[in-house]
């Protein structure tokens, strides 16, 4: 925790090897998560980039109340959702307020399989299921959350969701 | 289907995302330092005098001490020429000079008379409050998300799942909540579930895991305004307040914070009862208050002694004090009760000078005040019989008896202890506050002295002076205090003493009701 503060003190004072150790200590986890929410590895690295940008442009933000990965992982998803905005790449559908639980019924355990492989299931979801997919299954959150957070409808979350699901437990049962 | 392999689904995926780490290629640094670079260079006239303001803080202290001494020096000099000039001008019109006893003359200065500048000082002390944006710290709550399996098919929904909330307490204040929730009603068509047995590290995995699921649940994204500028979107992202931003949902997955009591109720704990200490300086303008025959055996000896020795009719009263620069040196202890009060007491050494102005009357020797303090210092030291009135009396070469006026500084040395009470009238929320001061203040009185118009300096101590030992005066004033660091205020105060009476002993000749206003700054330290 000490050594958490003194990164953070050296990157509040624009410490250049503070800044990369506090890089390189975070970097790998939210590369993944990047990959995560992009749809290629260039678009994980451009979200990676702009995430850290504003990681030590708006580290005095931090309050040390979370722990300082979780902080830069919400910089990290805020950016990546900021960014699927500005590309236009997702919430390709209109909001499905007939929504059904009735899906995925044959429930595959990822045990075994590579996460590069999972990552690809991922990538190939529609955009809106990808970013909900992620922030529902992975994230933790909430319906109503995420549809404030994406500026959605909760159905269209709910929806949206349950179609990924459908989705990669098909291409689970096709592929594996 | 069980509800537990619906959850399942959720929970592999979380496990097998959780913890990912994928190396992002050099290139990615190298783009972020040459964007750090580009900023830093934008920010290279802005920033550093930001950032070198935060570690000069005992430069800020100085600064505002010394500007608060330049003031009170200013407005104190400004009433001092303004009162030294109405003296030279009075001095002009009758100058004695008495170049020895045999030898009296009079001499008149015709120089015009200066310009009298009057100078009015109005402080007007403005304090801006701002609106304090009391941010409170986020609790931190850890809490978990489970997924028990249940034989529950009623709940047919995620979102109204029955919580059960269990708050384990935890080493530093941590609680997780953990939060059961039924799993959907799914289709009952049994799962394939190919393995259930975690990656070979398996008992390391679940560790991380579960750690991870903290952090993971953890995780708020806060604003729906994704068009919104990057300061905006960090700042949505801080963990502070995340719920009053606009926009955003009422209900936070905030999972993370701290148990309520001790977040709010510990600052305000925590702020109560400080004792601190504090040194300052206050530059003055004391007034000596001295009137000539206060007591009935000083008009006795007014009207029988130096009536009779100057030979005039005029009364010795008529005089009048005024300020001149002074200060004192302040050591003060306190303990602040609350937010509101607190009490205060300390030493202060003051050095307090004034100026006695003799006008019309008569003059004998020097000036009627310095006779008639002199006389009252003799009087007072028992030594009345060698006062000789009748051959200094017979001696005309000392008197003058045409009207003068002059000026008798008139220096007096107190040992102050102040009992005083604050009143924050703005509490101190964050750094500036502004508190009202008001009490009493115990004078040991140590020495007066006083300098005649031939340079004459007469020192006034012992036990056998015409003073109080102790007096009291009433004090009051107003605080602003600047809090620079956790331990470290910087004051700068106004304060009003008044004499409650005459400081001077009732057999004395004379009465002394000083009045003190003064300026200072100072510094404190909080333990």
């Amino acid at each position: 925790m000490k050594d958490e503060r003194t990164l953070v003190e050296g990157c509040r004072n624009k410490d250049r090897i503070a800044q990369r150790t506090l890089y390189e200590r975070f970097a790998g986890r939210m590369f993944a998560v990047c990959q995560r929410y992009t749809r290629s590895r260039f678009e994980a690295e451009d979200v990676l980039q702009e995430a850290f940008i504003k990681v030590f442009s708006q580290i005095h933000t931090f309050r040390y109340d979370c722990p300082l990965e979780a902080w830069i992982k919400r910089v990290v998803i805020n950016t990546a959702i900021s960014y699927l905005r500005k590309e236009k790449a997702y919430l390709e559908q209109a909001d499905i307020d007939n929504h059904t639980d009735a899906v995925a019924e044959n429930e595959t355990a990822l045990s075994g399989i590579q996460y590069q492989q999972l990552l690809s299931l991922v990538r190939e979801l529609p955009p809106g299921c990808q970013s909900v997919f992620n922030l529902y299954a992975i994230e933790g959150y909430q319906h109503n959350e995420i549809a404030e957070m994406l500026g959605i409808s909760e159905g269209t979350s709910k929806s949206q969701y349950a179609r990924a699901k459908q989705l990669l437990q098909a291409k689970m049962l096709e592929s594996f | 289907m069980d509800t537990s392999e619906q959850n399942n689904f959720e929970e592999n995926w979380r496990r097998a995302f959780d913890d990912t780490s994928e190396t992002p290629p050099d290139s990615v640094w190298a783009r972020i330092e040459e964007r750090l670079d580009e900023e830093e260079k934008e920010r290279v006239v802005v920033l550093p005098l930001w950032r070198r303001w935060q570690n000069m803080h005992w430069m800020a202290a100085a600064g505002v001490a010394l500007l608060a001494i330049s003031l009170g020096g200013w407005w104190l000099s400004q009433n001092t020429s303004s009162d030294t000039l109405r003296g030279n001008i009075a001095q002009n019109e009758a100058k004695v000079i008495v170049p020895n006893k045999e030898a009296i003359s009079k001499e008149q200065n015709k120089k015009p008379a200066p310009e009298i500048a009057s100078a009015e000082q109005t402080a007007q002390l403005t304090i801006e409050q701002k609106e304090d944006k009391q941010v409170y710290e986020n609790p931190l709550q850890l809490s978990k998300k489970t997924s028990f399996a249940s034989t529950d098919n009623s709940s047919n929904k995620k979102n109204k799942a029955s919580d059960t909330d269990i708050v384990k307490k935890l080493p530093k204040n941590l609680a997780i909540k953990e939060e059961s929730a039924v799993a959907k009603t799914q289709s009952s068509s049994p799962m394939p579930v190919l393995s259930a047995t975690p990656p070979s590290n398996s008992i390391l995995k679940e560790n991380s895991l579960q750690t991870n699921d903290l952090i993971t649940n953890q995780l708020t994204i806060s604003t729906p305004i994704f068009e919104s500028t990057p300061a905006a979107e960090i700042n949505a992202l801080d963990g502070k307040n995340l719920r009053n931003l606009p926009g955003l949902p009422k209900k936070q997955i905030w999972v993370a914070y701290q148990a309520p009591e001790s977040s709010t109720e510990a600052p305000k704990k925590a702020s109560t009862k400080e004792y601190w200490a504090s040194v300052g300086i206050m530059p003055a303008s004391y007034n000596a208050g001295v009137a000539i025959g206060g007591s009935s055996a000083g008009r006795a000896f007014a009207m029988s002694g130096q009536n009779a020795l100057a030979n005039t009719t005029n009364s010795t009263n008529a005089g009048s004090n005024r300020a001149a620069l002074s200060y004192a040196v302040q050591w003060q202890g306190g303990l602040q009760l609350n937010q509101r009060w607190s009490i205060e007491t300390g030493v202060n050494y003051l050095q307090g000078n004034s100026v006695f102005e003799g006008t019309n009357g008569f003059n004998v020797y020097t000036n009627s005040y310095v006779n008639n303090l002199e006389a009252a210092v003799n009087l007072s030291n028992n030594l009345t019989k060698q006062y000789d009135f009748v051959s200094a009396g017979n001696d005309k070469s000392q008197i003058q008896s045409f009207a003068t006026n002059q000026n008798i500084s008139n220096a007096y040395q107190y040992l102050q202890v102040p009992v005083q009470a604050g009143f924050a009238l703005v509490k101190p929320k964050r750094k500036l506050s502004l508190w009202l001061i008001g009490g009493f203040i115990n004078n040991i009185f140590l020495r007066n002295s006083f300098e005649s118009g031939q340079e004459r300096i007469v020192s006034v101590s012992g036990a056998d002076n015409p003073y109080k030992t102790l007096s009291l005066s009433a004090s009051t004033g107003m605080r602003v205090q600047y809090k620079m660091s956790k331990r470290w205020t910087t004051l700068i105060s106004g304060n009003y003493q008044q004499a409650l009476g005459s400081n001077t002993r009732s057999n004395a000749l004379f009465d002394a009701k000083p009045h003190l206003f003064g300026v200072g700054a100072g510094l404190r330290y909080g333990f």
